[in-house]
């Protein structure tokens, strides 16, 4: 067994940083119970053998004031899990005082405690100079200066942690109280700081502050009202149009060669029902797992970058009184600014929300958010029944409908937020105090591990439901099988291919069959008769059973719905947006009575539906896994579901009754 | 006086906190406490929240957070 060390320290002093280089190569992630955000525990090599470092989150107070720093207090009184044998405490040289209050309830523990004294060089900028010799003279404990992102001072750290773990001997610190009410009275609070201040005394020397630094002029840029406001939209365009545009190629690039290898190793295999479930089950299921890593990738990377450097607090600092009005806050910008080209990564993005209230509630309205996923089933119903119509000659009816649809979901989650964060609240109203730290260059090793690590972790816990997921409905779709359908097709084939027309028309005659049964299998499968099913409850939406199939077979993920429209009207080239086949399919499809089936009333009511609709699995599974509890993705799934189809059913009565349903 | 009424670049010394409740006691724990000098730096573009500096760093906090602070010039 590995002694264990418990990596503490307060936020931004670059624990993160310190951890991934004392753990090399050496991660895995730890889940501890009762925990949903995942924490890191790795192996750092000491000169007589190794020892597990958990990376805490950073915390101000053992008194905690979040689940995060409840997490912090219990894994270190060994509430969660065995007691650690050691604490190695970092503390960021620049900002000593507020440091040592951490450092003071550390000591107050009763375990060995080693110090590591980071940032020296950003203190010696600001004229600060700390004696670790002093400070480990007066405090009675290792203090070890280091600068993380150098990797300098690490092997005389493990020294220092070596000896502490041979012979272990607590810290003494104050002995003033760490656990309940007490340990958050005035008092004490006001004694723990004189304790810092006392140690301090010795060991820190000011120089007068020195000429402006660099980072005083960049945050004076950065955050002020214009400069401050036009530098935050430069950067969010840029995430935003990463996310939206520049993973595009990626993204279709994963897919094609998801697809190329499908049929690489389908093609040896016979046509059948094992080819069938492979290809539109497995291969489409991985397809829709791997098309998101790119975007994953490319919004952590930024985060990543953005977290680091410093500019994520400034980003929140300037958008927090907009959220403040909802009960969110800055946070939450981010998350739900990626959420409008998809809600997958934006949930993900939601870990950088310290309050787990504001954290859920950012989560359950992302989905709301118009995702790229959605604008195929916008292309086609805009392109077939929006008219193309031009005011004052600029101004498109069309692309004013789409940037409706966009609104539409905005419009309807900041009431949603309101409710939700007012229910989860019990009425308290959230602290908002963040630090800004200061600027400086993002540790690359610091930023690829998140990138590495958020796309695996998403592959491994969402992909298997998303896999599941798509496998099921294709399941649903194929069977139950009729025989007589395929004897009945398998006949009127013969016929064609014994007929004499010309070798093209044959080709052509065949091809329709082929459309038309895959249209008959679909009607009279499991998904066909539940369609039928549910054509009364979607009636006042204006549909009939084959668009309430396509929208229960979209579950795996809105733009199916195209594709499944598409074979169930033996349409040509069935599953493409811009495809003019597919458009004029459902312009001249009809209902029973003979009358269009499509009609403007009825294209308005099946995107709003999708508007507001939760049919995505991705975003189901990722809010699950986020939240630690299936309960939120099923409540995700029934307000949006019922919020769409309210919305739906509204646009189709009112458009009806404006005369657009004709 | 509050410390939310500061002007920008405005320094003062706290005199003290409104209450002992949860907001007040982490704002101490944050190093907002009797005889510490704070100066607000700037506000968001918006008017809120405020940007102070504490001691050796800086804090982000709303309005309403702190009409908590005691404070004199």
């Amino acid at each position: 067994m590995h002694p264990v060390i418990a990596l503490a320290g307060n936020p931004n002093v670059g624990k993160t940083t310190l951890f991934n280089a004392l753990s090399g190569q050496n991660l895995r992630t730890a889940n501890y119970p009762g925990v949903t955000v995942a924490r890191h525990a790795g192996l750092w090599s000491l000169p007589q053998g190794e020892a597990q470092v958990v990376d805490l989150p950073g915390s101000y107070s053992l008194a905690p004031h979040s689940p995060d720093e409840a997490l912090v207090t219990q894994f270190l009184k060994g509430e969660a899990g065995p007691r650690p044998d050691a604490i190695l405490a970092i503390i960021d040289a620049s900002n000593p005082e507020r440091n040592f209050y951490f450092l003071s309830q550390l000591m107050d523990l009763g375990l060995p405690v080693v110090v590591a004294l980071n940032m020296v060089d950003v203190a010696k900028a600001k004229g600060l100079a700390v004696d670790a010799a002093a400070l480990q003279a007066s405090l009675g404990v290792p203090v070890l200066p280091i600068q993380a992102s150098q990797r300098l001072g690490l092997e005389a750290l493990a020294q220092a942690m070596q000896a502490a773990l041979s012979a272990p001997r607590p810290a003494q610190g104050p002995g003033l109280p760490v656990d309940g009410p007490a340990a958050a009275e005035p008092d004490v609070i006001r004694k723990r700081y004189a304790w810092s201040r006392q140690h301090l005394l010795d060991a820190l020397t000011r120089s007068p502050a020195g000429p402006q630094r660099l980072g005083d002029r960049v945050d004076r840029v950065l955050t002020h009202k214009v400069w401050g406001s036009l530098a935050l939209l430069l950067v969010m365009g840029m995430v935003f149009q990463s996310i939206y545009a520049w993973s595009q190629p990626l993204m279709e690039g994963m897919e094609g060669l998801v697809s190329w290898l499908g049929g690489q190793l389908l093609s040896p295999l016979p046509p059948g029902l094992l080819k069938d479930l492979l290809a539109d089950g497995v291969v489409a299921g991985v397809g829709g797992v791997v098309v998101f890593v790119p975007q994953i990738a490319v919004l952590f990377l930024f985060i990543a970058l953005l977290e680091d450097c410093g500019y994520m607090a400034r980003s929140a600092f300037l958008m927090d009184r907009l959220f403040a009005k909802i009960g969110l806050s800055g946070r939450s910008f981010i998350p739900l600014l990626s959420s409008f080209a998809c809600a997958v990564p934006g949930i993900l993005a939601t870990r950088t929300i310290a309050d787990r209230k504001e954290r859920l509630t950012a989560m359950l309205v992302a989905p709301l958010m118009s995702c790229s996923a959605r604008l195929p089933v916008y292309t086609i119903m805009i392109a077939a029944f929006v008219p193309a119509t031009r005011y004052y000659g600029i101004v498109d009816l069309r692309a004013l409908t789409l940037l409706g649809f966009y609104g539409l979901g905005l419009a309807v989650a900041l009431p949603v937020a309101w409710l939700l964060r007012k229910r989860l609240q019990g009425g308290a109203a959230p602290l908002f105090l963040i630090e800004l730290p200061g600027y400086k260059w993002p540790d690359p090793r610091t930023v690829a591990r998140r990138v590495w690590e958020q796309a695996g972790e998403f592959v491994a816990q969402a992909g298997s439901i998303i896999l599941a997921v798509t496998v099921i409905v294709w399941a649903l779709g194929a069977f139950p099988r009729s025989p007589a359908l395929a004897a009945d097709f398998g006949a009127q084939r013969t016929a064609v291919e014994g007929s004499r027309l010309a070798p093209e028309a044959q080709a052509q005659r065949l091809r329709q069959l082929e459309r038309d049964e895959k249209a008959a299998v679909l009607q009279q499968s499991w998904l066909g008769r539940m369609g039928q099913a549910v054509e009364p409850v979607f009636a006042p939406l204006g549909w009939d059973w084959r668009i309430s199939m396509a929208a229960i077979a979209s579950f795996p993920a809105r733009e199916v719905v195209i594709g499944v429209l598409g074979t169930i009207f033996s349409s040509e080239e069935a599953d493409d947006a811009e495809s003019a086949h597919l458009r004029q399919t459902l312009q001249s499809v009809q209902r029973e009575d003979g009358s269009p089936l499509f009609n403007l009333a009825v294209a308005l009511s099946l995107m709003v539906f999708f508007a507001l609709c939760a049919q995505c699995a991705a975003t189901l599974a990722v809010i699950a896994r986020e939240s630690g509890h299936w309960g939120w993705a099923a409540f995700t799934f029934a307000y949006m579901t019922a919020l769409a189809w309210l919305g739906a059913a509204a646009t189709y009565q009112l458009a009806s009754w404006l005369g657009w349903a004709a | 006086m509050t410390l939310d009424r500061l002007a920008d670049n405005q320094s003062a010394t706290i005199t003290g906190l409104r209450h002992d409740s949860p907001v007040c006691i982490r704002l101490m724990e944050m190093g907002l406490f009797e005889g510490v000098s704070v100066t607000v730096l700037r506000r968001a573009p918006l008017g809120d929240p405020l940007e102070v500096q504490v001691g050796d760093y800086r804090l982000s906090l709303r309005r309403e957070d702190a009409r908590q602070v005691e404070v004199s010039l």
